[in-house]
Parts: structure tokens; C-alpha cells; sequence
């Protein structure tokens, strides 16, 4: 019964954390956000990036952190972020992993056990991190953790899942680079058909025979398309189109 | 996890589900397909092909935490078209509704839907219990139908061979791309050769729709300025 008083409470909690996320409008407030949360969750530290190779991606990733700051230049310094275990792990789960699970999906080096030493003489004992993947987009992890080996339970687990997506959906709303604020186009039914067949790589000649339209009918179609999107080539315009949603990466492949 | 799935469902307070893959459903195809809707929508949406197109489907690859059905707005722009979509599921009974969307790269998305009767509100309060419970329904399923979880047989491409074809994605031609990378015009047709041959596809149209739903490159990549 205790439990489930308990529960209740979380759960309250949870979907504040929700309601206030959205409610923060830069990311210093979303970090002080997130800072309490974890720590009202019986965590200390959270880190919230973009797992990216910093030197080709596009646009700016994403970094907040509340790391100890000695641990964050040691990290830097040693390049550890090379090898992060932590980092590795997350490429092979689908939804997160404990700490000490790591060793379960990933034959460790001696320079990642070194790793994992070293974060723990700087107080980061446990935690829970987890990959945040959108289709197209560079995939994000978010950690928690905790300066003492106290056994982490499902319920931790649960809450880290929870607040680390929360927390990722309104980051990404408000780091929202150009790529992603470039504006909705319409097109019409017909001209998302044609363009269906034109990411296949089929000619005006061809999507002609497909849908029975004549050849200059689905030029039109397709040029008209591109002109709304305003870009030059329909490679660009094809991907556009998946961007806003008008085709389905799923059913083209 | 038929049998699983109404019980938690109810137990949370709602009245139906969809634990989906979002693609179409052909006679052999292993995409997740365990349905708790009213017949009468599930058949509907099967004839009309509304698996691509549908407005919740679109919404739930725009965003990684789950959305109620009246938030739609914010997540897409909903056309006269999805107006009628939504209208014919409230007239087939179905009433407000939770998506959790599930990415996994290299794979079809996926999402996980909770609804409410025609009618009956949602409890707010719950979202977060459904967020978390849809989001292990779906790696449940996939578990289950035994997909690689993984991941690990996607081909991966090379630095460069990425380089190239976020270019292509941007619609460079290759001797333009070798200008850009200071390369020369023979080692990008390679290059982009080389990734083709890696996904077996023929069209460079096709090799930057691939990457970028492996991951191998990024909107980001492709639309930078």
C-alpha cells in the first residue's frame, strides 16, 4: 500500500516535469530543470549530448552537463571520449543500460576499465544512460548518476527513461537549428505519388507508365514540387519531402 | 504480448491500443502488428493504406517522447486530408489517444498507441506510466518476432564515403563533391560506387534515403547551409 502511495507520488511528479519542460525557454533553464529532477530522484549528476564525431555533423550538438567540472576537464585533457564505455554501450542497447550491465554488451578494454576507474575516483559510482534515436537525426544520450553504489532499481531505471526523453524532446525543440525550422512546404496527392517513384529513381517516362500520366504531365508534377521547395536538384527535394513527412522513409525502402 | 497488452492497457485506464510498425503489411513481412482497435478503423486503414500517410504515424517520427492525439498540431502541419483521417477514427469510435513513437535506425519506425471510447477523456497522470510502458511493449515485440536487436549487419560506411553522399543528399554531382572535398572527381565516383555497392541499391536518390535511415548521416548533414 506504502508502495503504492509511493508510486502515485512519482507519477506526479513525472508529469510535472513534463509541464514544467515545456514551460523553460533556454537551455540554462532546461538544465536547472533537469538538475533538480534527477536529484529529487535520489541522482546527482545528469549529462544530456548529441553522441556525435564533433568534427563533420552538421548543426550545433547538444551538451548539458552537470558533471563535476574536475571530471569534465580529465575527460577533455585524456581525450577519454574517444573510448567512452559508457558511449559504446548505448550504440548496442535499444533502450539503456546500468552502468554495471555494461560488461554484458561489451567486451571492455583496458583503457575503458581505466575509464570507468577514473569517473568513479571522481565520485560518478553508478548510473543508468540511455540512447535517445530520432530517424535522420544524430543520436543523443542521456545519463544519471549517483556518487554512492546504492543498487539501482527498476523504478530508477523507469524515471531516468522518462526524464531523460522528456527532457531530449524539449532541448531539441529549443536548439531547433535551420535544417530543422526550414518551413513546411504542401504538395498535392498527386505530386507525392509521383515523387514516391522519383526516390526510386524511376524517370518521368517511367512514373508515366506507372500512374498512366503522360510524360510531360509528371514532369509538371515534379518540377512543380521542386519549385515550391525552391532547391535545385530532386535528390534534395526527395529528402525534403521525407523531412516534412510527405513520403515515408519506411515504404520507400 | 497479445495477451499482455489489453490487460496493461485497461489497467492504465484506457480502452484500446496499436503496438505497430509503421509499414505495410504484406503476407510474410515480420513488422509488429498486434491491434486493439474497433474493427471497423483496422479495416479501414488496411484498404486505404494509411500506414504511410497516416497524420499519427507522420507525427511520431517528428518527435522521441510521446504525444496525445489533441497535440497533433504541434508536431506537424495537419492537412484538410488528416482532418478527415481523424474525423473517420472518432466515427469509428475511437476517442483521445497516447503515441509513444520507437525509433530504432536501420529499422521501420514504430510506435505504440493508447486510446481512450469515443467520448471519454484521458488522465494526464498517466502519461508518464504510458510513455514507459509503450516503449517496452515495442522492444518486447521486437524481441519476440527476433529482430536483430542490434542492429549490427547494416553496412557501415566510411568517413569519406558519408562525406560523399550527405553531398548527394544535398543533390551535388559528383565532380562538384570532389571540388568541395579537395578530392579528385575519380576517387568520389568510387567513393559514391562504393557505397552503393555496400547497400545494394543502384540510384544515388535511394543511397542518401538509406543512410540517413541507418544514421549513417543526418538531416542535419543535408540540409546545413
Amino acid at each position: 500500500m506504502e508502495n503504492k502511495t509511493k508510486d502515485r507520488g512519482r507519477l506526479y511528479d513525472l508529469t510535472c516535469f513534463a509541464a514544467e519542460s515545456r514551460k523553460v525557454d533556454t537551455l540554462e533553464a532546461l538544465q536547472g530543470l533537469i538538475e533538480a529532477a534527477v536529484r529529487e530522484f535520489g541522482f546527482h549528476w545528469f549529462t544530456l549530448l548529441h553522441n556525435v564525431d564533433l568534427s563533420r555533423r552538421g548543426g550545433e550538438p547538444l551538451f548539458l552537463t552537470t558533471y563535476p567540472s574536475a571530471w569534465l576537464e580529465e575527460v577533455l585533457e585524456r581525450r577519454h571520449y574517444l573510448q567512452d564505455p559508457i558511449h559504446v554501450a548505448c550504440a548496442r542497447v535499444s533502450s539503456g543500460i546500468a552502468w554495471d550491465q555494461i560488461g554484458e554488451v561489451l567486451e571492455l578494454t583496458e583503457r575503458q576499465r581505466v575509464i570507468l576507474d577514473r569517473a568513479r575516483d571522481h565520485d560518478l559510482v553508478s548510473g543508468y544512460s540511455l540512447p535517445i534515436r530520432m530517424q535522420g537525426e544524430a543520436e543523443a544520450i542521456f545519463t544519471a548518476a549517483r556518487s554512492q553504489d546504492a543498487p539501482l532499481h527498476a523504478e530508477d531505471a523507469l524515471v531516468v527513461r522518462w526524464l531523460g526523453t522528456v527532457a531530449y524532446d524539449r532541448a531539441r525543440e529549443l536548439t531547433a537549428s535551420t535544417e530543422q525550422k526550414l518551413a513546411y512546404v504542401a504538395l498535392s496527392p498527386r505530386q507525392i505519388e509521383c515523387l514516391a517513384l522519383v526516390a526510386q529513381g524511376k524517370s518521368d517516362w517511367e512514373i508515366g507508365q506507372i500512374l498512366s500520366l503522360s510524360r510531360d504531365t509528371v514532369h509538371e508534377y515534379v518540377e512543380g514540387a521542386r519549385r515550391r521547395y525552391g532547391v535545385r536538384r530532386r535528390t534534395q527535394l526527395v529528402l525534403r519531402a521525407v523531412r516534412d513527412g510527405h513520403l515515408n522513409m519506411d515504404a520507400l525502402l | 504480448m497479445a495477451m499482455l497488452m489489453p490487460d496493461v492497457t485497461r489497467a492504465m485506464g484506457f480502452r484500446h491500443f496499436a503496438l505497430v510498425h509503421h509499414v505495410n503489411l504484406q503476407p510474410g513481412s515480420n513488422g509488429i502488428h498486434i491491434v486493439d482497435y474497433p474493427e471497423e478503423w483496422v479495416d479501414r486503414f488496411q484498404t486505404r493504406r494509411l500506414y504511410a500517410s497516416d497524420p499519427i504515424h507522420r507525427a511520431s517520427s517528428r518527435t522521441a517522447v510521446g504525444f496525445t492525439w489533441s497535440q497533433l498540431g504541434r508536431l506537424i502541419e495537419v492537412t484538410a486530408f488528416d482532418k478527415a483521417i481523424l474525423a473517420e477514427a472518432r466515427d469509428a469510435g475511437l476517442g483521445e489517444g497516447f503515441t509513444v513513437p520507437a525509433h530504432i535506425p536501420g529499422e521501420a519506425n514504430g510506435s505504440c498507441s493508447f486510446a481512450m471510447a469515443r467520448g471519454e477523456g484521458l488522465n494526464e497522470a498517466m502519461l508518464p506510466a504510458a510513455q514507459l510502458i509503450g516503449g517496452f511493449a515495442f522492444e518486447a515485440a521486437r524481441r519476440l518476432g527476433q529482430r536483430d536487436c542490434s542492429n549490427k549487419n547494416a553496412p557501415i560506411l566510411t568517413e569519406r564515403q558519408a562525406e560523399c553522399v550527405a553531398l548527394v543528399g544535398r543533390g551535388k554531382t559528383d565532380w562538384e563533391i570532389s571540388q568541395i572535398l579537395g578530392i579528385g572527381h575519380e576517387t568520389v565516383i568510387q567513393h559514391v560506387k562504393d557505397a552503393r555497392d555496400r547497400y545494394g541499391v543502384t540510384k544515388r536518390t535511394l543511397l542518401a534515403v538509406r543512410a540517413l535511415f541507418d544514421g549513417q548521416i543526418s538531416f542535419a548533414d543535408v540540409f546545413r547551409r
